[in-house]
């Protein structure tokens, strides 16, 4: 009897500050929120059709395309688009001037507007991007570029061995796609990013991704550049 | 001391339910959908009625207008909605269309929800379309672009799964749907009916 009392009463204490622990939480006084999500939560909406390319054509509109890793968010624009300009580390360059070290790069969205659902840039994450030269006063004597279709032609460089192309599969790259990483993927809908700090965090994904063989498709777009 | 036991019991299920109780939403009744449905629902963002109006941007050019007006007849010819254009030009009103000019970016037209009331009823929302993109494509792209970006109007967004590319809300510009499919008309349905 009196152990049903203690079982009983343990229960009641455990479910009385598990229930005050998530209507403070949902009722009462937040918690202090992290500012970047605050600012992410608030964000108005763009939902934007962007050109698509078939990677033939793709490889060829590009002015450089090129593994970089984000080093710092430089500045937002507003007009005549909502963007953010990055700086970036030039790794290894596929198409285009092979001197370049540095760069900016120009991503849709900024912390006022999300474009596509798409997630910013951070600083130390990888990327192979198919890139444009910006034209405009505001950009003579920089190196700025733009995303070539934007989300869909960001390469998420996964690790070594595997990068992830964002969104809008094409079936050109299923040669050298991981079919069995991309299933999976596509239905967690998180993949887990190792930055060029060697450390790892698991990102959600919103757009349905393809998974590839970073040395392959390397050599693909070094092959097509040089046609 | 059995009272005292079915007390006990009691508060902890009011304790549970107070937990469990689901998050409260401005639209309870309206369900997203996704990308399974071949439809997916702005549950935040959508139309309030099948009638609603936009309005251009005075110095539109008659080409532009044409894409406008093209896109929306596509969505009224299903009976679905009833959109009309409204006078005279003003940035102020719900539903402004306009163009604009952006030579670094591959975005053929955008879609902006700026403000929503508490029922997830679209109070202030624009399109602006790309000239530097849009000035070198065929007229029938520009409409097909137009009548997406009503759909956006409406309350559907984006679809992303390629096994969608053939429904007029893929959100990229290879989608092979040049008017909404019996999968969008359904979510279009599906919003106003609530």
């Amino acid at each position: 009897m009196k152990k049903s009392r203690v079982t009983v009463g343990a229960v009641f204490v455990v479910s009385v500050l598990l229930a005050g622990a998530f209507i403070w939480m949902y009722l009462g006084t937040e918690p202090p929120k992290i500012e970047t999500k605050t600012i992410y939560e608030d964000r108005g909406e763009i939902w934007a059709e962007v050109n698509t390319y078939p990677f033939n054509e793709a490889v060829q509109k590009a002015d450089l395309i090129a593994e970089i890793t984000i080093v710092e968010e430089l500045k937002e624009l507003d007009d005549p688009s909502p963007k953010t300009v990055f700086n970036a580390k030039v790794l290894n360059v596929l198409k285009g001037s092979k001197d370049l070290q540095d760069i900016q790069v120009m991503q849709m969205g900024n912390h006022a507007w999300a474009f596509n659902d798409n997630k910013l840039f951070e600083p130390n994450e990888s990327y192979i991007l198919f890139l444009k030269k910006a034209v405009g006063k505001e950009f003579e004597g920089t190196n700025t570029y733009w995303i070539l279709g934007e989300e869909t032609y960001t390469y998420t460089v996964l690790d070594e061995k595997m990068v992830m192309k964002n969104a809008d599969p094409l079936e050109e790259l299923q040669d050298i796609e991981n079919g069995e990483m991309t299933k999976k993927v596509n239905e967690s809908k998180k993949v887990t990013l190792q930055t060029n700090l060697k450390s790892k965090h698991e990102i959600e994904l919103s757009k349905e991704v393809q998974i590839l063989e970073k040395e392959k498709f390397i050599n693909k777009i070094k092959v097509l550049a040089n046609k | 001391m059995k009272n005292l036991q079915l007390v006990i019991v009691l508060v902890t299920v009011i304790l549970f339910m107070a937990i469990f109780v689901p998050k409260t939403s401005a639209h309870p009744s309206c369900k997203s959908y996704g990308e399974s449905y071949g439809y997916w629902i702005d549950c935040k963002n959508h139309q309030a009625d099948k009638y609603f109006t936009y309005n251009t941007a005075k110095s539109m050019e008659t080409d532009y207008v044409v894409y406008v007006t093209m896109g929306a007849a596509r969505w009224n010819s299903t009976g679905v909605v009833s959109i009309s254009r409204i006078y005279p030009a003003s940035p102020d009103y719900n539903g402004y269309i306009h163009t604009y000019t952006d030579r670094n970016t591959d975005v053929v037209a955008a879609f902006y929800n700026y403000d929503h009331d508490s029922s997830g009823h679209l109070t202030k929302w624009s399109v602006r379309m790309n000239k530097t993109i849009m000035d070198k494509r065929s007229h029938e792209q520009n409409r097909i672009t137009m009548a997406h970006e009503f759909g956006h109007a409406i309350g559907l967004n984006d679809l992303e799964a390629s096994y969608n590319r053939n429904k007029l809300m893929y959100g990229y510009s290879n989608r092979t749907a040049s008017s909404p499919t019996s999968k969008d008309i359904e979510g279009a349905k599906q919003i106003l009916s609530h």
